[in-house]
């Protein structure tokens, strides 16, 4: 009722308003200059900026003139007219094609390595049927690889290269559909919601959209958190009031069974999705925004008890890591390291590296700074206070788990389509005066720029070019049964196609006796874990070396010495010798015809 | 306002036909997957015809309970219900040892029509 009185409240309808006219054109102009620059982009100039250091200048007209009808549309269009969010739309689907479209149109084969792992345990499952935690342990989470693989399956064995293609251009665009649902029932306020998906789009710099468990996971979770909220609606009491509060429950059947029927999907999944749905969940029932009481435990049970069933091969014999006290070389990991981990080890990397890290973090730090002034300013409005109990809620979820790696990532990712909404408030706070939005558009420009560099900088591993999957492809085709095969890094196309037929190493997850792989030991390391594994096949590109020495602190240029040892040493055969990738053969009853391994070959 | 209670009382008629004309829907999307797999079109594109066609009427079978009619909520719900129902049928048929991907198909899409079916009984008898 609130959300009609305020859109009759908002100005009326004209026939066609001159914004409406402007908006049209800008978008017009934005389409064609991303288009015609998508023909002069030259993808060799990306560098560890990402993809913002080879964009042609048509590519930022492009980006520039989507926000600037965004901000048009958010401050001039009429919110009551049918144009309001054609336009929107129209708007935001600009600024998404120029930030995610653009890589995945002009790369000559799709980015993202772990999306091929995930593709090698669909196509095991639609193989097999199959789910064998021998394998990978992430098959203890089946169901998205299952649904993968009945998805893609049913007419033959998957063939997933395109999916992985264009998922983040499809994930940024759907994912606004729950977010807005949600927002809906805290922002009243057309103009602040419309901006708050604005600042969603920019602010999803995190890289978990890619084609993978938890970003179908993150989609469901949204939707779960947004059916809640509209089918159980409650504006009763805090639990703070705890009579009254319990008094409010409501016991709906096709609610909950709804609810509960997506949770388990959820569970299934993906390991850590859950925790933050309930976390979302417990908030929303104790701030009394929902009259389902008990959901909360109900998700709890699902998750413990697959966690108990399917998830024992994780966590078995390993119970630090599910109650938060990770280890590492036999001391326990507290939350400050985990912090650290996540926050200011990458902050120690030089040149374009740094940038790109102080970026991350900058990024980070307006989105909760500007959420934090928005609960400041509103404090008295409970639907603020909501959304930001909402946003602060998946950051907990770092002190109850021990997982470590991209904790904070996955937490400020949760946190999101909250703090993107408290933004949007803060935003029309301010009066749409000429140089209001002059200004407006110029810093959302820039930020735009800053998301552009955080999603795609520090990335350059994780290109792949199509010369290198072939040969990859090339490689599982003819290598025997059983076959050991070595890589330099997990960052290039492994693992994407009949999983079971060979057993595979990477370098990168070396243990390392003394100092580290970055040690004088290191390289003694190296060689000693290279012969316990005694590979058959090694496999080096110059992407798998990087990624090592980048997140796995290997000291820079490794893998140069190494390579010429193993190739030199009389035992190994090059088999493939490009500048793009290298395979060297240790299996004498393996060799390929000359050139069968190489690109068109 | 409790929405929950249309659906179960039955507000008004159009939301009373709403799982009637869902479950002809579904059929048509059924009956067009089945015919995808014998057309000559190539095992991508069945695919894409067969998985449009899962997840929809999956979410469609989900959808027919939400009364709530706005357009970001019922696209959200088609999706991830469908998804959602994918991978139950996906994993149930896993754990149980019986996984195939048409099997898990026809599993999903038959809990997704026996709830269309179901909702469309309770519509027409509001």
């Amino acid at each position: 009722m609130t959300l009609a009185l305020e859109e009759v409240r908002q100005s009326p309808e004209p026939a066609l308003e001159r914004s409406s006219v402007a908006v049209l054109i800008l978008l017009g102009i934005g389409l064609i200059s991303w288009a015609i620059s998508l023909f002069t982009i030259d993808i060799q100039n990306v560098n560890d900026l990402g993809f913002a250091a080879a964009f042609a200048p048509l590519t930022w007209v492009a980006l520039v003139v989507g926000i600037t009808a965004s901000i048009v549309t958010i401050y001039l269009v009429p919110v009551a007219s049918k144009q309001f969010w054609p336009l929107m739309v129209g708007a935001l689907l600009l600024v998404i094609a120029v930030i995610h479209a653009t890589p995945m149109l002009l790369e000559s084969a799709p980015r993202f390595f772990e999306a091929y792992n995930h593709v090698g345990f669909i196509d095991y499952i639609a193989r097999t049927g199959q789910h064998s935690v021998q394998l990978n342990n992430r098959l203890s989470w089946f169901g998205a690889f299952g649904a993968g693989a009945t998805l893609s399956g049913t007419a033959g064995t998957p063939s997933l290269f395109g999916a992985i293609r264009v998922s983040p251009w499809i994930f940024a665009m759907v994912v606004l559909l729950p977010v807005h649902a949600i927002l809906t029932k805290f922002v009243p306020n057309v103009r602040a919601r419309a901006a708050a998906l604005l600042l969603f789009v920019l602010g999803n710099w995190i890289g978990q959209d890619y084609f993978s468990p938890q970003a179908m996971a993150y989609f469901m979770s949204m939707t779960t958190v947004a059916l809640i909220l509209h089918l159980a609606p409650s504006s009763g009491p805090t639990v703070r009031r705890l009579k009254t509060w319990w008094a409010g429950r409501q016991s709906l059947l096709v609610v909950g069974v709804l609810v509960t029927v997506l949770t388990t999907a959820i569970v299934l999944a993906h390991q850590l999705s859950p925790i933050m749905l309930i976390a979302l969940v417990v908030v929303l029932v104790l701030t009394g925004a929902t009259s389902l009481r008990t959901f909360p435990l109900v998700a709890l049970a699902i998750f413990v008890t697959w966690l108990s069933v399917g998830g024992y091969f994780f966590w078995g014999h390993h119970l630090d890591l599910l109650f938060g006290v990770r280890t590492e070389a036999k001391q326990s990991v507290s939350l400050a390291t985990i912090i650290s981990q996540n926050v200011t080890d990458r902050l120690k990397h030089g040149g374009l590296e740094f940038v790109v890290a102080v970026t991350r973090v900058a990024m980070a730090l307006i989105f909760l700074g500007a959420a934090a002034l928005s609960v400041l300013i509103g404090r008295k409005t409970r639907e603020i206070r909501v959304l930001g109990a909402l946003a602060i809620a998946p950051f907990l979820f770092l002190a109850t788990s021990g997982y470590g790696g991209e904790a904070v990532l996955r937490a400020l990712f949760f946190a999101l389509p909250f703090l993107s909404g408290l933004a949007g408030i803060l935003l029309l706070r301010l009066k749409p005066r000429k140089i209001v939005l002059v200004g407006l558009a110029i810093s959302l420009s820039l930020l735009a720029t800053l998301t552009e560099v955080a999603r795609y900088g520090n990335e350059k591993f994780e290109q792949i070019s199509a010369d290198q999957l072939s040969t990859m492809q090339a490689l599982y085709k003819s290598v025997p049964k059983d076959t050991k095969i070595l890589y330099f890094g997990n960052a290039m196309p492994v693992y994407f196609t009949n999983i079971e037929d060979y057993a595979s190493s990477f370098m990168c997850f070396f243990h390392f006796t003394k100092a580290g792989p970055k040690g004088k030991y290191a390289d003694a390391d190296i060689l000693r874990d290279t012969g316990e594994f005694a590979p058959d096949v090694i496999v080096w590109t110059p992407e798998a070396a990087q990624f090592s020495s980048h997140v796995y602190h290997f000291k820079k240029g490794w893998d140069k010495p190494l390579l010429a040892y193993l190739t030199a040493n009389g035992f190994g055969k090059i088999v493939v010798n490009r500048d793009d990738i290298k395979i060297i053969s240790y299996d004498p009853s393996w060799s390929p015809k000359p050139g069968a391994l190489t690109a068109h070959g | 306002m409790d929405n929950t209670a249309a659906v179960t009382h039955g507000a008004d008629s159009s939301r009373a036909r709403r799982p009637v004309l869902f479950a002809k829907v579904s059929t048509g999307l059924a009956a067009l997957a089945l015919l995808a797999h014998f057309l000559p079109i190539g095992n991508a594109l069945q695919s894409q015809v067969g998985a449009v066609a899962v997840v929809v009427i999956s979410g469609l079978g989900f959808l027919t309970w939400i009364p709530k009619q706005r357009l970001d909520l019922s696209c959200s719900v088609v999706l991830a219900g469908g998804l959602a129902l994918t991978v139950l049928a996906s994993s149930a048929l896993l754990i149980l040892d019986w996984y195939t991907p048409d099997r898990a198909a026809v599993l999903a899409v038959l809990v997704a029509l026996t709830s269309l079916f179901f909702s469309a009984k309770m519509a027409g008898t509001r």
